[in-house]
């Protein structure tokens, strides 16, 4: 990923053609980060049809504020600002309750017994796909996004910090509860 | 001259006159912060004072009522605005400190305490040049840690023990 | 939580170096470890990346419904109009106008309206007496002057802590703040 405040002098151009009405010049950089777009929006509401239509809406939103647009930032990390927040706001609006808090969460970690990761070769593929999913949708978007933008964007975690607005021992501290409450429900799955 | 040419150079001058202060307060603006860690253990077992402590020691009495403060270590370190900085504390406890931004006298700031790999405490505040946060209260020994945690922009420390310089462990 | 980051190579040299050793000495932090890695495994396998087809052409489909912002509409009339009445005494109108705005905006009264405006929202301002304590703490507070609205040198925004019972309070005399946090029984 580019380092915050440098760009392209192409991606400058497109923006500044952008800006001035040329939607093709707009079409070029949609090209070229629509599976990032998608990518956050997936990791916060992990539904496809959803992630597209909010990639979709992110790059429209982009297009009406590129007036506010700052060139000193990342284009790429402002994109993806505006796509988290879609996201999360729509996943608050249409999305399920949370079941497991966090205190609930600690009291179960407390319980496990130490095994090692073989356990998991035990169970068969499919139960585990459909657990792990489950298990998924039972994080707050929050703690989702950071698992998932860790784990299949593979941003740093300065990159989730600014993608998602909030300080670096946040997203350490959230990528914790959600790899300790995902290990949890995949031990009981290899358990049973 | 031209009259556009003439209302173009007066648009030069009326925003070079008033942005110019705008701009210079930008760029004085500090972005460094001291950060200043001392590492107590408090207990009652009337010990006495450690004179390690210096000022700090009165401080700590006027706040706790223990009988015994022994300074278990000192840690200082110096980050700018966005950068964390990490200390290693007695007890197995890590400090991690990282200044935001400098709003006026007040510098926002997220710390985060843990023990060992576990997150004890999180929390994002806004505080004073050269004031104090204390975070205190787990076990050690035969009492319970106080960790002092003072920042500045610079200039003058916020009152901090008189640790020599050969117990000071920079990060 | 240093497990993870040691996993995703975030930690300070120093800090890797730490737990790198505490690994060598642990069978049950490897196995931490190990799960870790296999979770993103997992998860990487069951997250599958959507069909792109259409999307760019889709979102240039919207732009160009979008109607045109007031912003523009008004730029081009006012291109129009600096055809027909003069240059000079367009360009003297803005420059006015501009010199207004940033006098507004630059100048030390920015300042002041900005601080004056509320920043963040403050969750928990320190009082100088503990919410809840179960430790031998001098109860100092009350014998202070009460604390004004104005002197709080401290503004916690978040504090997120596993203990069920943590204090906060504040010293302005002493310029601290304290924020307590009992060993859980």
């Amino acid at each position: 990923m580019r380092t915050p405040g440098r760009q392209d002098g192409d991606e400058a151009e497109l923006i500044e053609r952008s800006r001035k009405g040329d939607s093709a010049a707009f079409g070029v950089l949609v090209e070229r980060y629509q599976r990032r777009v998608v990518g956050v929006a997936l990791a916060v509401v992990h539904n496809q049809d959803d992630a597209i239509e909010l990639a979709q809406e992110t790059f429209v939103r982009a297009y009406e504020n590129l007036s506010k647009f700052e060139s000193r930032s990342s284009f790429s990390t402002w994109l993806y600002r505006i796509a988290a927040n879609l996201a999360i706001d729509f996943w608050r609006r249409e999305g399920r309750h949370v079941v497991l808090r966090g205190e609930d969460a600690e009291i179960e970690i407390s319980k496990l017994p130490t095994t090692t990761g073989d356990s998991f070769k035990e169970v068969s593929r499919s139960e585990l796909s459909a657990r792990l999913k489950q298990a998924l949708e039972e994080l707050t978007p929050e703690h989702r996004a950071v698992i998932l933008l860790r784990e299949v964007e593979g941003m740093s975690y300065d990159e989730i910090s600014d993608v998602l607005q909030c300080p670096r021992g946040t997203v350490m501290s959230r990528l914790h509860y959600a790899r300790t409450h995902l290990r949890t429900i995949l031990k009981d799955v290899a358990g049973s | 001259m031209t009259r556009r040419s003439c209302s173009l150079t007066f648009l030069i001058v009326a925003i070079s006159a008033f942005g110019m202060p705008g701009l210079l307060n930008a760029q004085s603006s500090p972005k460094q912060v001291n950060v200043y860690i001392d590492s107590v253990m408090a207990a009652d077992t009337n010990e006495g004072t450690d004179p390690r402590l210096g000022p700090m020691d009165q401080k700590l009495r006027g706040l706790f009522g223990f009988s015994t403060y022994s300074l278990i270590g000192h840690n200082e370190g110096e980050t700018d605005c966005g950068k964390m900085i990490a200390f290693t504390l007695p007890g197995g406890k890590i400090l991690h400190v990282q200044p935001r931004a400098i709003d006026g006298d007040m510098i926002a700031m997220e710390i985060v305490l843990f023990d060992g790999t576990r997150p004890m405490m999180t929390t994002d505040l806004k505080l004073k040049n050269n004031g104090t946060l204390i975070v205190g209260g787990p076990r050690y020994e035969q009492g319970m840690m106080i960790i002092s945690i003072g920042a500045s922009t610079g200039g003058s420390p916020p009152i901090q023990a008189q640790a020599t310089p050969a117990e000071a462990t920079n990060r | 939580m240093m497990l993870g980051a040691f996993e995703d190579s975030e930690l300070e040299p120093n800090e890797m170096q730490e737990v790198a050793f505490h690994l060598a000495r642990c069978e049950s932090c490897t196995g931490i470890l190990a799960d870790y890695s296999t979770l993103g495994r997992d998860l990487r396998s069951i997250t599958a990346e959507p069909s792109l087809a259409g999307f760019s052409s889709a979102v240039i489909a919207r732009v160009d419904r979008l109607p045109m912002p007031v912003f523009t509409r008004i730029a081009r009339a006012l291109r129009r109009q600096l055809d027909s009445v003069g240059a000079g005494l367009a360009w003297g109108g803005a420059a006015v106008a501009v010199a207004v705005v940033t006098i507004i905006l630059m100048t030390p009264y920015a300042e002041h309206f900005a601080n004056r405006a509320p920043q963040s929202t403050v969750l928990a301002k320190a009082e100088p007496n503990p919410a809840a304590a179960t430790n031998p703490v001098v109860d100092a507070a009350a014998n202070e002057p009460t604390m004004a609205d104005n002197d709080s040198h401290a503004d916690i925004s978040r504090l997120e802590s596993e203990n069920r019972s943590v204090a906060v309070w504040s010293e302005p005399r002493r310029d601290t703040t304290v924020i307590w946090l009992p060993d859980q029984p």
